[in-house]
């Protein structure tokens, strides 16, 4: 009886630790940044990888090439900055993570207009040779796996950032798309409407009231 | 009896070698006092999307504050709709491609009067995929648990890569055609530039000798 009920609390503990083993993935969201905003991440093991990009999708705001960009700063707990970039609207980032816990990930935007800025962050841990020294348990074939799971991360991240991109010169090509059709039948009809002007003051210049001996 | 505890334990052993790699991890927002606090995310047809949300408490004297949740599909479908809750989860799957927005605001009843910290989970398509079931019904566990998993990652790398190119396509299409219409338009405002001047100085003519100028 009691071999049994300790079978089924170390089953059911498998069950448990199965569950929590599953890949979990963010998925790049986006925020709409006024003036800043930050995310919160946390970071379990000291030495792990923090990887991660950001592109901001508006586009209408990218009038001119004097348009400061926007900031991103990431803070760690201990309330030093770990990574800073300047002025882009998009890039890829990567660190190594110096102690364990929460890192802040801050946009700055300097401009009026709110932006919305789609973002992925991956912290990845590839446990090296010290833990393997340590723990009996681990088998070595575990770290070839979290290696190749963290590069087809990389991979994954690297379209994210593709496809965030891929949105953002979308955007563009559809503001083009309407800016030349509005832009041209707005020009036909300046046009006409000043060539139409000129005929009306040239009339109005030989009229009979002015008297068209002044001509 | 000796061996079924043998097998038990061996599994444990490779579930606790497991769990030594994380891999779940989960954002947190801080959400204002007054406003909300969205994200969004572009998303594809057909795709399943797993999310729960769990308030934070600040400190541990005061209750946990309370937050409100409304998740709607690109088309305003309202999709999950929670008030004054500390935790939460929902799934769906989307049935129309577009951006899927998730909306948080914290309710009357937050004491503190600070920001509140929620932490979310967002998973979509291969993240959100149950690998438990997966794992009991196919009765597999442990290294080709795991190996199973990367062959999934690499599937939807693959799907992703096809949609990219789908999409680079699309954009090109648009570009070429933008492009054309371009050069069609200038020719047909230089037209229309000639025909213009063409009526004016016709009518003028016709004016002038009408009052006997010309």
């Amino acid at each position: 009886m009691e071999r049994r009920h300790t079978h089924r609390c170390a089953t059911g503990f498998i069950f448990i630790a199965l569950f929590f083993s599953f890949i979990h993935r963010i998925s790049a969201l986006s925020v709409t940044v006024n003036e800043v905003e930050c995310v919160y991440e946390y970071v379990i093991y000291e030495g792990d990888t923090v990887s991660g990009n950001f592109v901001v999708v508006d586009h209408d705001i990218f009038w001119g090439s004097d348009h400061p960009g926007i900031d991103f700063t990431v803070t760690s707990p201990a309330g030093n900055t770990v990574h800073t970039l300047k002025g882009t609207s998009g890039d890829k980032f990567e660190f190594k993570a110096p102690r364990s816990g929460m890192y802040k990930f801050c946009f700055h935007n300097s401009y009026a207009t709110p932006e919305t800025v789609s973002f992925y962050i991956h912290v990845g841990h590839i446990p090296n040779e010290h833990n393997l020294a340590k723990d009996e348990h681990l088998d070595p074939i575990n770290v070839k796996i979290a290696e190749l799971r963290e590069a087809l991360e990389s991979v994954t991240a690297e379209q994210k950032y593709l496809k965030a991109r891929d949105a953002r010169h979308r955007h563009t090509n559809e503001s083009t798309r309407k800016r030349v059709i509005f832009y041209t039948l707005g020009e036909y009809l300046l046009l006409a409407l000043a060539s139409g002007l000129q005929v009306v003051y040239i009339r109005r210049l030989f009229s009979k009231s002015v008297g068209y001996n002044r001509v | 009896m000796n061996g079924s505890g043998l097998v038990l334990r061996l599994l444990l052993l490779l579930c606790i070698s497991d769990l030594l790699i994380p891999m779940s991890q989960a954002i947190w927002l801080s959400i204002p006092s007054s406003g909300t606090k969205c994200v969004s995310e572009e998303i594809q047809n057909n795709v399943v999307v797993l999310a729960d949300y769990v308030v934070i408490p600040d400190d541990h004297t005061h209750s946990s504050p309370t937050i409100s949740i409304k998740v709607t599909s690109p088309y305003g479908n309202n999709l999950h709709h929670k008030e004054n809750v500390t935790h939460g989860q929902f799934a769906f799957t989307t049935s129309e491609a577009g951006n899927y927005l998730a909306c948080f605001w914290v309710d009357g009843h937050n004491q503190g009067g600070g920001d509140v910290s929620v932490n979310l989970d967002w998973k979509t398509g291969i993240g959100a995929k149950d690998w438990e079931s997966v794992a009991r019904k196919e009765k597999i566990e442990g290294v080709e648990l795991e190996l199973r998993k990367l062959e999934g990652a690499v599937e939807a790398i693959h799907e992703n890569l096809l949609y990219l190119k789908s999409r680079e396509a699309e954009m090109r299409m648009v570009s070429e055609k933008t492009n054309a219409r371009v050069a069609w338009y200038s020719i047909m405002s230089l037209g229309v530039c000639i025909a213009v001047s063409a009526l004016q100085l016709w009518h003028l003519k016709r004016f002038f000798q009408k009052k006997k100028l010309i």
